[in-house]
């Protein structure tokens, strides 16, 4: 039967074209994916392709770099530092928390947190008041308490082992969050079980604690590995004095140098990209034959361990040298009239805080920052919400735009920041688009940025919610974007303000690719932040640092209205 | 209006490895509650889903109320939301977001039911399921029972053409359970719905079910009404899935008797020589068995006896349970509490009517010997 006659034949309602039907649906997904690759992929291929097309001259240009052979060891030197630093202060922060009283655990569990608060230039600005050789606060009471002599040390934040504790402090927290979080999921009801077939403390460690947390482990190593890689921050802005340079801090300066030599700094950066590749390789291969998402029942419970006060110790003291510490610096050079070394509440005053205000540039990146946030918002939510739908497993979205919707999140995920953001100034300050100096440039580069980070705690609250809650609503009646609407979005809403917080934080807190892709005539905090820290005034940089700090709490508490408040205890 | 017709639907999983729904068939007759029993895995909530058109078949058709929902190899495909039909989940999926009363107003809602009106017809739709006094309470702060009808109410009140039940009454303890089957049962009676209910649970298909359909492997195995399908069930999977569970293997001797599993233990089977075969599975209701002193009891042709040995007396309360060893294979007697002497270590003579007995061939498909029991005219 041909189709005409068919058609002719059954004149039934369903012959008119339906929503749901499985081409069109495929086609549209298939659009979702192509704007994932242009944002995503296609900087890396034209800047990759640049370096090929100039291969020979890149290389010997490359070579030429005094140097070169030490950027890469000292790379992978503070790399391997800083995360062995991470690892294993946060495995045993996370291990504290388990043995931390009762009635204090939801306090005690937030405090290793806090630190992603903290902007990671503000606190490396805070330890470099507290550190440095010779007007370090720090250095200076140890000076009058005998410790030291002359008039500089005997502590050096500007040296390796202070960029690789400095860095290890910040990746920390990340490292405490997945042990944590996958300690809290098991409870102690395994740990009990296998105390009650005889197995000893030590033994239960070994045998049940260990394994359980190696994929935790495994999986937070990596992560931070990376981003100790493609770290940027701490080499930039301590390794200046001794010259120490890493990959990132390289690609920098080439950028930084006009005209940018494009093919240099993208064949610096090719190692970087390559273990970066080989994580998401050996990641989906681990991740193949396990659940991915598994949502756990909250009904596990840390029954039976003894608890001690003693645990409160390193949490509050890694609270202590993360946040309060530095911010104290911080808040006490920004009141100061200059900075000296020696905290004197009698001169403090309010005048940076005032001055910053009658300053073009200051609230002009200020503004800048807050729109680009704005904007980065609004664009990334309703994208990374379409993705999280398409990577759903139980959706009718076309596997293999799943597929490619997944590899290039975790591309944009493990792609060092400062090799990503090369790669946005050289595609979109070039012709056809043209946007460097605008701050559409700015607000493309933090979509990229910020779009992986946004799809997990979505994904993770779609899959939580489970899939019968929308089919009740479709069989109730209700379409697509009436589900959407009525039942998935607020059932979600906390997963969509842990995105909102996510995205601020990142955006607030971005240095490494506003750096790169700012000009000096449209700055966010970040940029003019460090060219503060070259050309201004100690007191301007700590109030810009606190300014960085501030947008993020305001951005913060914008997220938790998103979040609507107390809807997590709702669901 | 709401017939639902399905022909020859085939789905797959796992690109082609797995055939959820095979080549399936069936029918649904208006008013009809037809139960969809079957152990898990053996497609019925794929079959379910299929015609929610919350999985898109592979190929076949499904049509509602004499409308094409899917067909034509996929070309035909009524959204969920456009079929008319009302679900009750097996969690019963009910917004943590809303209230009861808005939870049940939703399909109005969505339907463009003004205020006034779909909050009279929640109300009315609550009343039926007697929940109207939970309206203003959130669903995580009412009891699974209630939720459950909290969800038979959102189901019921657009009026669809059609009913689908995931399992609704597995999340369940027993004692509610019966008595939302009880309700169920006579909310069926008195609005009359058509429905397809899922279900692993023989005792709510029995009470439930207008038309029993036990699926095996995405195929129907039997469609029948309750009591012909307890008491014929069409093969020994059948058998087994209605909790027939005592079962002796047997082999036909070249001296006409039959060997019980393999053993030492004989038997004679009444028109043996009509039987089709050499090898057959006896099953028997452990409540059509009784037992004996050995050599007591009638001598009536009808009645099988096999020697045995009781292992094990379990007490449930009003009724017990004999466990006894019969060759290599244990066959439970079930009666009243006290019905017999016997303990553990006791001989007995397990006794059983052929006429109640069912006789299965001894093969993967496990056909019923049609010419076997039922029929004691036969017998001579």
């Amino acid at each position: 039967m041909t189709k005409l006659q068919e058609r002719t034949a059954k004149p039934g309602p369903a012959d008119r074209p339906t929503r749901s039907s499985p081409r069109t649906a495929g086609r549209q997904w298939a659009l979702l994916a192509l704007a994932m690759a242009a944002l995503i992929l296609w900087p890396l291929v034209k800047l990759q392709a640049r370096v090929v097309d100039d291969l020979p001259g890149a290389l010997g240009r490359m070579v030429a770099i005094p140097g070169l052979g030490r950027i890469y060891l000292d790379t992978v030197i503070i790399a391997a530092g800083s995360t062995a630093v991470a690892v294993v202060s946060g495995t045993g922060l996370a291990w504290c928390l388990t043995r931390v009283p009762r009635r204090l655990y939801k306090w005690m569990s937030l405090l290793p947190i806090v630190p992603l608060l903290m902007p990671s230039v503000a606190s490396v600005q805070g330890w470099s008041y507290l550190l440095s050789p010779r007007t370090g606060i720090i250095n200076r009471y140890l000076r009058e308490w005998g410790i030291g002599s002359g008039d500089s040390g005997p502590l050096d934040v500007y040296s390796m082992a202070g960029i690789i504790l400095l860095t290890g402090i910040i990746l920390t927290s990340f490292v405490f969050m997945f042990v944590s979080a996958s300690l809290r999921q098991r409870g102690a009801e395994l740990e009990a079980a296998a105390a009650a077939c005889g197995a000893s403390p030590g033994r239960t460690f070994l045998t049940v604690t260990l394994p359980m947390m190696r994929p935790a482990l495994v999986y937070s190593t990596a992560i931070v590995l990376l981003l100790a890689l493609g770290q940027f921050t701490v080499p930039l802005l301590l390794g200046t004095p001794d010259r120490i340079d890493v990959v990132s801090t390289a690609v920098y300066k080439v950028s930084a140098d006009y005209p940018v030599d494009y093919s240099v700094g993208g064949a610096l950066a090719v190692p970087l990209l390559l273990v970066g590749l080989v994580v998401i390789l050996v990641q989906r291969r681990a991740l193949r034959d396990e659940r991915r998402y598994v949502s756990v029942s909250a009904r596990s419970r840390q029954v039976g361990l003894t608890t001690s006060r003693w645990a409160l110790v390193p949490i509050v003291g890694y609270l202590v040298v993360a946040v309060i510490l530095p911010l104290g610096a911080l808040v006490s050079v920004s009141l100061s009239p200059f900075w000296s070394g020696r905290i004197s509440p009698s001169t403090f005053t309010l005048d940076n805080w005032v001055s910053v205000w009658s300053d073009r540039n200051t609230v002009g990146a200020i503004t800048t920052t807050l729109y680009a946030l704005l904007i980065t918002l609004v664009i990334v939510l309703p994208l990374s919400y379409l993705v999280s739908v398409a990577l759903l497993r139980r959706t009718r979205v076309p596997g293999s735009v799943r597929l490619i919707v997944d590899i290039l999140s975790s591309i944009a995920l493990c792609m060092p920041v400062s090799l990503l953001g090369f790669a946005f100034l050289f595609t979109y300050s070039e012709a056809p688009f043209r946007l460097y100096g605008t701050t559409a440039m700015v607000v493309v580069a933090y979509v990229t940025l910020t779009i992986p980070f946004a799809i997990r705690p979505q994904l993770s609250a779609l899959t939580a919610i489970g899939p019968e809650y929308a089919e009740a609503s479709r069989i109730s009646g209700a379409g697509s974007l009436g589900t959407a609407r009525r039942i998935s979005f607020p059932l979600i809403r906390s997963g969509l303000g842990v995105s909102a917080a996510l995205v601020t934080i990142i955006v607030a807190h971005e240095f490494t690719v506003s750096l790169m892709v700012t000009s000096p005539t449209r700055r966010v905090i970040g940029s003019l932040l460090y060219d503060e820290t070259i050309n201004g005034s100690a007191p301007d940089v700590a109030v810009l640092s606190l300014l960085m700090l501030a947008v993020t709490l305001v951005g913060i508490a914008i997220s938790w209205v998103i979040a609507g408040g107390n809807t997590v205890d709702k669901i | 209006m709401s017939e639902v017709r399905i022909d020859r639907l085939t789905k797959l999983f796992d690109s082609g490895g797995v055939r959820a729904v095979d080549d399936l068939s069936l029918n649904v007759a208006e008013g009809q509650l037809v139960v969809l029993l079957g152990p898990s895995g053996c497609g019925k909530t794929t079959l379910l889903r299929c015609v929610a058109g919350l999985e898109t078949p592979d190929s076949g058709t499904i049509e509602i109320g004499g409308t094409p929902m899917f067909g034509r190899g996929g070309r035909t495909q009524v959204p969920t939301h456009k079929r008319g039909i009302g679900m009750v989940f097996q969690n019963y999926a009910l917004w943590p977001h809303m209230t009861v009363e808005q939870n049940v107003a939703y399909p109005l809602r969505v339907r463009g039911t003004g205020r006034q009106e779909r909050s009279m017809q929640a109300r009315e739709a609550l009343a039926l399921v007697e929940c109207e006094a939970l309206a203003a309470r959130i669903p995580s702060a009412i009891s699974g029972g209630q939720q459950q009808r909290v969800a038979l109410a959102r189901a019921l009140v657009a009026r669809p053409g059609l009913l689908l039940f995931d399992e609704p009454l597995s999340n369940l303890d027993y004692r509610l359970r019966a008595q939302l089957r009880a309700q169920l049962r006579d909310l069926h009676r008195s609005i009359g719905f058509t429905g397809l209910y899922v279900t692993h649970d023989q005792t709510e298909a029995m009470q439930l079910g207008t038309v029993v359909a036990v699926l095996k492997e995405g195929r129907v195995e039997q469609l029948a009404d309750p009591a012909s399908l307890f008491s014929r069930p069409a093969s020994a999977y059948v058998a087994r899935f209605l909790g027939i569970g005592n079962r002796l293997e047997l082999a036909r001797d070249p001296d006409g008797s039959w060997v019980v599993g393999g053993g030492d233990v004989r038997i004679g089977l009444p028109a043996a020589g009509e039987l089709p075969g050499d090898r057959f599975d006896l099953y028997l209701r452990s409540t059509d068995v009784s037992l004996a002193v050995p050599g007591s009891g009638p001598t009536d042709p009808d009645v099988g006896r096999v020697p045995g040995v009781v292992t094990d007396v379990v007490y449930s309360g009003e009724s017990s349970d004999w466990v006894v060893q019969v060759g290599d294979a244990r066959i439970t007697a079930s009666a009243r509490t006290r019905t017999w002497p016997f303990g553990a270590g006791d001989r007995v003579e397990a006794v059983f009517r052929h006429s109640t007995a069912l006789l299965y061939e001894h093969d993967d498909a496990g056909r019923l010997v049609e010419s076997y029991g039922a029929r004691p005219s036969l017998v001579s």
